[in-house]
């Protein structure tokens, strides 16, 4: 299974707090992403939203990080996700 | 993968989402959102470990709350469509789904062992079926875990 990894930052976040956040889980996955080169001998590619296309989501299975105002591509997935963001809070359905 | 039936609103900025769903973009593949590996280097054992947190978890912002070093710093305030008895990361090893029809019901447990889980299976007539037990070891921790299950269920 391939994995594309978005960990860079499109905008500002839409949300206080929510960059330094996705951040500190972001650099757990970096550590993750040590963990899988080492047992799986696998190394997935880690680039910027702004540099995935839609034919890459052909090929891969995506990891994103950020919310709607940091990552484009989870505004863009937004409506369909099972996931509401309002400001001021999260709302999960 | 079916939508979860919870409907809840979480306030920022504690709060973060994180799921694994079917990539609107191109259903044949996942996107992840705000997770990674859940499981440490040390929890490797040859097979894929189980993952703590399920198709979707609200993460809760807390200093050093969770035991699990991949998540150390949240807690979890959601579980998933196999979702934990408790909130504590400790109960994540054992997951339940219960199904009715008619007024009977069909209870599976399945608890996290060594190699992969345990499954108990308690139909309706009484009978229980448990499937692999995982691996005996100098504390007995698989057994331990399973007989807890059971035992709970009488």
């Amino acid at each position: 299974m391939r994995f594309l990894i978005l960990s860079c930052w499109y905008g500002p976040p839409a949300f206080p707090g929510t960059k330094l956040r996705t951040n500190r889980l972001s650099e757990r996955s970096g550590d993750s992403i040590d963990c899988m080169r080492r047992i799986f001998a696998r190394n997935p590619r880690q680039i910027a939203d702004k540099e995935l296309t839609q034919a890459d989501f052909q090929k891969y299975n995506v990891v994103l990080f950020g919310d709607p105002g940091s990552n484009v591509w989870i505004a863009r997935m937004a409506s369909k996700l099972p996931i509401r963001w309002y400001e001021g809070c999260d709302h999960h359905r | 993968m079916r939508s979860p039936s919870v409907n809840r609103v979480f306030p920022q900025p504690r709060h973060l989402p994180a799921l694994v769903y079917p990539n609107p973009m191109q259903p044949t593949r996942y996107v992840v959102m705000n997770s990674g590996f859940t499981f440490t280097e040390s929890e490797y054992n040859g097979d894929y470990s189980m993952p703590r947190l399920g198709d979707y978890a609200v993460l809760k912002s807390r200093r050093m709350t969770c035991r699990n070093p991949q998540l150390q710093g949240y807690s979890m305030n959601r579980g998933s469509f196999l979702r934990s008895p408790n909130d504590d990361d400790s109960d994540l090893r054992a997951a339940r789904i219960r199904g009715s029809c008619a007024g009977e019901r069909l209870e599976i447990y399945w608890v996290d062992t060594e190699g992969g889980g345990a499954t108990l299976i308690l139909a309706p007539s009484g009978r229980s079926l448990l499937i692999d037990t995982g691996n005996p070891g100098p504390d007995d921790r698989d057994a331990k875990r399973i007989a807890a299950v059971a035992s709970r269920q009488g």
